[in-house]
């Protein structure tokens, strides 16, 4: 395994821009997933470090090697494809040995060596089998045993599991996982399910129309959005407009003065404020020391299992507030539409994210 | 007038199994009395020249003519398997002279009353016979290139002149004509063709230029690759009025004649109609339309050509009579045969 | 039960090769007509005359050479249509299906204007002082193959892309991500993947040439000759439907057998995917 160094990559199709400056560093054994709403770029960037998609500018180093111009044969990636791309005139046994028969290894070898792979995918069982007579998580098992088998230096795989129902995509998630982790492999894992960026990944590079928004652990990712791009992508959140009116002081467009921690970071240009939905409770009165309290009416109330989403009507927005439904009444029996009480959170979670 | 093409073969072979199955239903009509009449001939230009040139007065007493065509092998097929109806599907029947003598042979054709036909008597004794009315002839003859060639030639024998190495285009298809010339020139007679062969084989050292079809052969004379060739007088002028500079001389051997043909099928569903048919296709104005059109020459001595044209596709009554006969029988027989030794020995 | 379809068929395909394979076994009576007998004679004919053997065999070998040239045309034609995401894509298979759309004599007078001894290519080559004397182009086996592939490797074309179409790309770049070379690529995954089309169009090019009647006929030289031809000959120039019916019936069975047995090889050769 190797690391992987991306340096200003873009690539314009025509006028349009698909990729644009993008730089990343993963290192060994990292696990990078690009995460982004539909079209911003993470497959032709997964592409460009394949070599299946020629960059117009920029850089690709794999390990100590500048691989810009390498064709993709000459590469050393491992890449599972969305739809698994298995030969659909070997076996299992011929799809997993394709990648050695190529590097021309001993038969005694390349028997070992898929053997071992398929073993890893716990799918010993099927080496003669066709891939049409597999299930969609064993067809899935095979893709991930054939990329890994010629030991790549970086491990690719672009939404390998949206072909999967939601249970078997659960368990999938957590086999690569270990995998990775087990063999230490270098992997960018592209998605659009922040979910399982969120659960997987190392580090999450959110993009949006071509760009990275924000580069962070997933922790850093929900707690410190930097925009509102990544604040709302990355779980939800509720934003207000307006302006910083002093050390700590936000002046919503309503006027009303809302407080933040003056120790975070602000960002530079024009911001709102975000305040995420689980932050916020709902009372009849304003809480002891309460410091961002504001009068609020209750829209509608949705029952989501283990809470309660309040709509609000608040400083002339439309807010979410998450209840947690602890006590075990029925739930919904507490809040009625047209409730009138106070939305609250303390200044720590508001956060100053750029517009 | 074969032109072949693959859609030819293939409507061909089809024809040949539709087995009568296009005999239509048709009206009981009074004896003499001639309403429609289906007339069996070959495409293109003679087919147009009979609507515009022959039908016309038949058309305005009322007659319907449906016109059949087809190539000359589907149409002798047609004939044949009709043979056992009583009443087939085709009245007026076209073939040239050969195919019509084996139609003849083969007792498919209805005995002609020329009494009934009033252009009969005009017809030249010569092309007379018992069960067709001739409707148009030409003859054989030496067509050349006058830029190349000066003075006419007069003899087939001009084919063998090794002046003319390299210059002499011959037509694949067309193995009968060539051997006929060839015994001509060589000393066989009308039922011994078999002398030719060997004038042939020693053509081949006058290295002849052979070509696929007619379209290819004028191609050639066009560009100056070929410049004598034998060929009907009638294609010698088509080709002069299409802009080729070409001549013809008849050969004093005796030019080899060709005479297109119409009799009636025996079990023809509408015998007035053909009688009628037929002698409309003798009217001498008709006849002046065809020759000038196509370059046939009229079958009747009451059709007058003008004389430019009558020099440059008729033939004297002198050549007339030193046309050299043909006996169908032998060609019929031998045609096989020929082939083979054509394809086997000569174009080998 | 009989459909109509299949009536249909048995109609218009069957009835007339039986009648075909009835006349084959009547007798020619030369400058008459054909008698009803049951004879093998015409048969024998073809097999005791060594000139027929020849025909046959001219027939098959520019068969295989066309349908081969044909292929190797056409698959990067047709791969190159399968792959383009260009708006020009049905403009481009309008082109590839142009050649059809003109009739055969046309075309051969087409070919005649190129290769004709005064003709587009030589006047070229001469004007260029490549050649001192003009190539005879024209009426050679070289002529007749030139034009036989130029009508049928539309066909293949065609054939082959249907099946290209259908074929994920991404299976092509598993394979280059996977270390094959392009050329590798192409033996390994997607030639295989091909075959029901290389076959499929084979098989289809193949029959068209060993049927081809016109250009033949028209490009080629004067002692060269194929089975349409000859049979065209025998029925329509001596009348002698016996002969002709068993020779096209020997062409039949010729080219069925040869493109079964090419096909059970293909197959073998490479296990075709589903
Ligand atoms: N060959 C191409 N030509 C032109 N535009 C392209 C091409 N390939 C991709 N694009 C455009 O580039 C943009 C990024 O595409 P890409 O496939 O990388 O998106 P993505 O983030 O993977 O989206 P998704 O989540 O839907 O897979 C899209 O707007 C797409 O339309
Ligand atoms: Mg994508």
């Amino acid at each position: 395994m190797a690391k992987v160094q991306l340096r200003n990559l873009t690539k314009r199709y025509g006028d349009f821009v698909a990729v644009d400056d993008f730089s990343l560093d993963v290192a060994d054994g990292e696990f990078v997933a690009l995460l982004g709403p539909s079209g911003c770029g993470k497959t032709t960037t997964l592409r460009m470090i394949a070599g299946f998609v020629e960059a117009s500018t920029g850089e690709i180093r794999i390990g100590e090697r500048d691989v810009t111009e390498y064709p993709p044969y000459r590469r050393n990636t491992g890449m599972v494809f969305q739809g698994y791309a298995l030969f659909p005139h070997m076996t299992v046994f011929e799809n997993v040995a394709f990648g050695l028969r190529m590097r021309r290894l001993g038969a005694a070898e390349t028997h070992e060596r898929v053997a071992q792979a398929l073993k890893l995918v716990r799918l010993d069982g099927h080496v003669d089998r066709m891939p049409r007579q597999l299930s969609g998580g064993q067809q899935q098992r095979v893709a991930l045993a054939r990329a890994l088998v010629v030991q790549p230096d970086v491990f690719l795989l672009d939404e390998p599991l949206s072909n999967l129902d939601a249970k078997l995509r659960q368990e999938v998630r957590l086999e690569i996982r270990q995998l990775q982790q087990a063999l230490g492999l270098t992997t960018i894992f592209v998605t659009h399910d922040q979910e399982e960026a969120l659960t997987m990944a190392d580090r999450l590079v959110v993009m949006d129309r071509g760009a990275i928004q924000q580069v962070g652990s997933p922790a850093e990712l929900y707690d410190r959005p930097v925009n509102r791009f990544v604040a709302d992508f990355i779980g939800h959140s509720n934003f207000f407009n307006g302006r910083v009116c002093g050390p700590g002081e936000f002046k919503m467009d309503t006027g009303a003065i809302v407080r933040f921690d003056p120790e975070a970071a602000t960002p530079q240009g024009d911001v709102s404020v975000a305040v995420r939905p689980e932050r916020i409770s709902f009372g009849h009165s304003p809480a002891a020391g309460t410091i961002n309290c504001f009068e609020a009416e209750i829209e509608a109330v949705t029952f989501a299992g283990p809470r309660l989403d309040l709509i609000l009507r608040c400083e002339g927005d439309r807010i979410i507030a998450h209840v947690h439904n602890s006590d075990g009444n029925v739930a919904t029996e507490r809040h009625h539409v047209g409730e009138q009480g106070f939305a609250m959170w303390s200044p720590s979670s508001t956060r100053l994210v750029s517009r | 007038m074969p032109h072949i093409s693959r859609a030819d073969f293939v409507r061909g072979a089809a024809g040949a199994t539709a087995l009568g199955l296009t005999a239509m239903p048709r009206l009981a009509l009074a004896a003499d009395e001639c309403r429609q009449v289906v007339v069996t001939t070959w495409g293109g230009d003679y087919d147009r020249f009979l609507k515009q040139f022959v039908e016309p007065p038949l058309v305005a007493k009322g007659v319907q003519v449906l016109p059949d065509i087809t190539q000359e092998p589907q149409r002798m097929t047609k004939l044949l398997a009709e043979r056992s109806l009583k009443k087939g599907s085709l009245d007026v029947v076209s073939f040239s002279d050969a195919s019509m003598f084996q139609m003849y042979e083969d007792g498919v054709l209805g005995s002609l009353d020329f009494a009934k036909l009033p252009n009969a008597k005009y017809i030249l004794k010569q092309f007379a016979n018992a069960y067709s009315v001739p409707h148009i002839f030409s003859a054989q003859v030496i067509v050349y290139t006058p830029d190349h060639i000066k003075g006419a030639p007069d003899s087939y024998a001009a084919f063998w002149d090794s002046k003319y190495k390299g210059r002499v285009g011959i037509q694949r298809t067309e193995w009968v004509n060539w051997l006929q010339l060839a015994a001509q020139v060589g000393g066989g007679s009308p039922s011994n063709y078999e002398p030719g062969k060997k004038l042939l084989m020693d053509l081949k050292k006058n290295q002849p230029r052979i070509y696929p079809t007619q379209e290819t052969l004028a191609a050639g004379i066009a560009n100056g690759d070929v410049w004598l060739t034998p060929d009907w007088r009638a294609r010698a002028y088509m080709w002069a009025k299409g802009g080729l500079k070409v001549e013809s001389s008849v050969p004093k051997e005796g030019a080899l004649p060709v005479v297109y043909r119409a009799g009636y099928a025996k079990n023809a569903p509408d015998g007035p109609c053909c009688i009628a048919y037929l002698d409309a296709m003798l009217d001498a104005k008709a006849q002046v339309e065809f020759a000038t059109n196509m370059g046939y020459v009229p079958t009747v001595s009451n059709a007058k050509l003008p004389e430019d044209l009558e020099r440059r596709i008729g033939f004297s009554e002198e050549q007339r009579a030193h046309f050299y006969p043909q006996d169908f029988r032998y060609i019929a027989k031998n045609n096989s045969q020929w082939l083979q030794w054509w394809n086997q020995e000569f174009l080998a | 039960m009989l459909g109509p379809a299949t009536l249909f068929v048995l109609a218009f395909l069957l009835l007339p090769m039986l009648v075909v394979l009835r006349y084959s076994v009547n007798r020619y009576v030369p400058g008459g007509l054909m008698l009803q007998v049951f004879t093998l004679e015409n048969y024998a004919h073809f097999f005791q005359d060594h000139y027929f053997h020849k025909v046959l065999l001219t027939t098959v070998w520019v068969s295989v050479v066309c349908t081969i040239v044909s292929l190797v045309l056409a698959f990067p034609l047709a791969y190159f249509l399968a792959r383009t995401r260009s708006a020009a894509k049905s403009l481009l298979v309008m082109l590839v299906v142009f050649p059809l759309l003109v009739g055969n004599v046309v075309r051969a007078a087409g070919w005649m204007a190129l290769l004709d001894t005064k003709g587009v290519v030589n006047s070229t080559l001469e004007a260029l002082h490549i050649i001192k004397a003009p190539l005879n182009i024209m009426y050679t086996t070289g002529a007749v193959m030139i034009g036989i592939i130029s009508i049928v490797t539309p066909f293949m074309v065609l054939t082959l892309q249907s099946v290209l179409e259908g074929i994920n790309y991404s299976v092509e770049e598993a394979a280059l991500n996977l270390g094959a070379s392009p050329i590798r690529t192409f033996a390994k995954v997607t030639l295989p993947l091909a075959m029901p089309g290389v076959i499929a169009g084979t098989s289809l090019v193949f029959i068209l040439c060993m049927n081809a009647y016109a250009t033949p006929v028209l490009l080629g030289g004067p002692s060269f000759q194929m089975m349409a031809q000859t049979i065209y000959d025998q029925i329509s120039n001596t009348q002698n439907w016996p002969f002709g019916a068993a020779l096209a019936f020997v062409l039949m069975f010729v080219t069925v057998a040869l493109t079964v047995i090419a096909q059970m090889f293909l197959q073998r050769r490479y296990k075709s995917a589903e």
